[in-house]
């Protein structure tokens, strides 16, 4: 006897026909890339800080007591122990306070067996850079006041252990995890998880880590050679396209590298310090690539690197510009949204603030201070991949509640202004734009208008993407980097004066 | 690309047409369908290696597929309206084609009608009934009890035989 249903069941089991034809492996292979880029920036947000949860400390008997393990980098890595100690007490763990600090560098979960007599390990899985991410903001989301329900069903218990640049841990003792599969919840970006029974281990916050050393690549660093009859204005510091740091004084005849590593899924960013030497985007561990932590440099002007500031862990840090007077620091970072962080300069005092732009923008490259040490301009835009560009933005530092204000330069001209610059301190401004109709030019504009005050310089070539712009302190030279190749503008031309370059300024 | 994880590649290329087929059942277009299952092994790919000693790949990516559609249908209503109209008839006259079309025109209507239940709601009929999967699997995989995917597929199932009813579709 059949039913109605089975004419409807039956048509459920028929397929919909044949997809059209589609290169799905490569459209994949694009978004993972793109989505590499955003999910370093999803656990950013708060991470600079540190995080206070419901904690109660864990006994050291119950700490990892394993083997080192060492990570790609060298440091020491977090480890599992072979067994784990049952929980000393019956019932919900006590309650404290602690902290999380919010900038691990790499993660492993360990799962043991608790009906085994001695806690017998069963699993260890290093987190990758989403997994760290996520397990990052579950512990985040967790509060004092949570119940930290116990889950007496479940026969396992993990410990989750957050590893730090110096080598320091923070183990989190689990009851159980919730959700589709436990620990496959726990990991996986796209399922919900809930983690109960949680107890953070004795909180240690990592100091600032040593630079890393870098073997120096066998093939010869850039020269740079200076137009005849333009002096160069002071030392520079360099990236080549190998990724390396190189420091060139005029008066030496080779360039120098620096043993800093470039940021590997790039761009690692220069900016000058008008007190003296550069400021620069590195990473202390190459090797973790996607997900390499960033970190701050201040680069003096004999070379030495010096780090401060945050660690920019899961966050792509795309614009960095220090303030005139060399007191302040912005910094541009890619986060659910985009944010500029303004914070003192080491040696400096002063109070940090951040401001996020809306939804309309997920990106702010091209951070310039203007002459008054207050006003920071910049490009923002939605970054899907084909890169952004537009009129600039001004924001008032002097003011924290200041919103963004959009300049009123013209639209629908069929250019997009994809690099801006304040040039030295008599309130001069120039914009790189590439135009539909001729190309990529530099031209000096009215900050505020974008009317022309000079000819347009043009570059060769299009489609490089959004080149850094770094003019010399007085503004009389600029560095632009523009399709491997170093520009001096100069003279009212642009002359080619290095090749495999990605970025280049001048020292203050 | 470098890091392209073992056998990966080949794995989208041999399961890409299924795979379509399933995220078309559980959305409204190819175009969807295709952002759906991109989304999926855009998410699978940085674990590829562990989801392959685990064993069951082809688990692993429905599940991520399924959260991914379940997901997209909280984010946002994606504005799917049943058609009020019906296709036009067949005259009728040849006894065959006409229940040869009927069977087309439930078919039709079915898929038609689909995108309209519940994300849920679809997902449970197309696991169970497109998929095959077994109940207790369709229940595993969302994460409910078989006894919410039995009341969900009979709950979507008398929606669509009402709609067929109420177009006048012979069942």
């Amino acid at each position: 006897m059949t039913s109605p249903d089975d004419d409807i069941i039956a048509a459920l089991r028929e397929s919909p026909g044949n997809p059209p034809p589609t290169d799905l492996y490569g459209k994949v292979s694009a978004g993972v890339r793109r989505r590499r880029r955003r999910h370093r920036a999803v656990a950013s947000a708060g991470m600079a800080a540190c995080m206070a949860v419901a904690i109660a400390v864990v006994p050291m008997a119950l700490r990892d007591r394993g083997p080192a393990q060492a990570p790609p980098s060298g440091l020491a890595a977090p480890s599992c122990a072979a067994t784990l100690e049952p929980r000393p007490s019956a019932g919900p763990p006590p309650t404290g306070s602690g902290f999380v600090p919010g900038t691990p560098n790499s993660a492993v979960l360990c799962e043991y067996d608790q009906t085994a007599p001695s806690g017998r390990l069963m699993r260890r899985v290093d987190l990758d850079a989403d997994e760290l991410a996520k397990t990052l903001r579950i512990v985040r989301s967790l509060t004092p006041t949570n119940k930290l329900p116990s889950c007496p069903e479940r026969p396992t218990l993990d410990l989750l252990t957050f590893g730090y640049l110096d080598g320091a841990t923070v183990t989190l003792r689990i009851g159980c995890i919730v959700g589709q599969g436990d620990l496959v919840a726990l990991l996986d970006p796209s399922l919900d998880a809930e983690i109960r029974n949680l107890l953070v281990g004795v909180p240690t916050v990592p100091p600032p880590s040593a630079l890393t050393s870098r073997t120096p690549s066998p093939s010869p660093l850039p020269s740079i050679s200076m137009p005849p009859g333009v002096t160069a204005s002071g030392p520079m510091l360099l990236l080549d396209d190998q990724q390396r740091f190189a420091f060139i004084d005029p008066s030496f005849s080779t360039p120098r590298l620096l043993s800093l590593a470039a940021i590997p899924s790039g761009p690692s960013l220069i900016a000058s310090n008008p007190a003296g030497g550069w400021v620069v985007t590195y990473t202390p561990d190459p090797v973790a690539s996607p997900g390499a932590p960033i970190r701050l440099a201040l680069i003096d002007a004999s070379g030495k690197a010096t780090p401060f500031g945050p660690t920019y862990q899961n966050a792509y840090v795309t614009g960095l510009a220090v303030s005139p007077d060399g007191t302040m620091l912005a910094v541009a970072f890619m986060d659910t949204t985009a944010s500029i962080l303004v914070t003192p300069m080491p040696g400096h005092s002063g109070s940090a603030a951040t401001w996020r732009v809306g939804d309309a923008a997920n990106e702010i490259i091209s951070l310039s201070w203007a002459p008054d040490d207050k006003r920071l301009t910049y490009l923002a835009g939605l970054q899907t991949g084909a890169g952004i560009g537009g009129a600039p933005s001004t924001l008032d530092t002097s003011n924290p509640r200041w919103a963004p204000t959009t300049s009123t330069w013209p639209t629908n001209t069929g250019c997009d202004e994809t690099a801006v610059s304040w040039l030295g301190t008599d309130g001069g401004f120039a914009v790189v734009e590439e135009c539909a109709s001729t190309g990529v030019a530099y031209r000096r504009a009215d900050a505020t208008t974008g009317a022309s005050l000079s000819p347009t310089i043009a570059l060769p070539r299009v489609g490089c993407g959004m080149p850094p712009m770094h003019p010399s302190g007085d503004g009389s030279n600029v560095l632009i980097p523009w399709c491997g190749t170093l520009y001096l503008i100069s003279d009212g031309a642009a002359t080619p004066i290095g090749q495999h370059v990605v970025d280049a300024a001048w020292g203050g | 690309m470098a890091d392209d994880p073992d056998g990966f590649h080949a794995y989208v290329v041999a399961r890409q047409g299924d795979l379509l087929r399933l995220a078309r059942m559980l959305t409204t277009d190819w175009a969807s369908a295709q952002d759906l299952v991109q989304i999926s092994l855009e998410r699978v790919w940085p674990r590829w290696n562990r989801v392959v000693r685990d064993g069951d790949p082809d688990a692993y990516v429905r599940r991520v597929l399924v959260n991914a559609h379940l997901k997209s249908g909280r984010r946002r209503w994606r504005g799917e309206l049943p058609f009020a109209e019906l296709p036009e008839r067949a005259a009728g006259d040849a006894f065959e084609a006409a229940d040869a079309f009927e069977a087309a025109d439930v078919r039709h209507v079915v898929h038609e009608l689909l995108p309209s239940l519940p994300p849920r709601q679809r997902a449970v009929l197309v696991l169970r009934f497109y998929a095959d999967l077994t109940e207790a699997a369709t229940a595993e995989l969302l994460s409910c009890s078989v006894g919410t995917v039995k009341s969900q597929a009979a709950k979507g199932l008398r929606k669509l035989r009402d709609e067929c009813e109420r177009r006048e579709v012979r069942l």
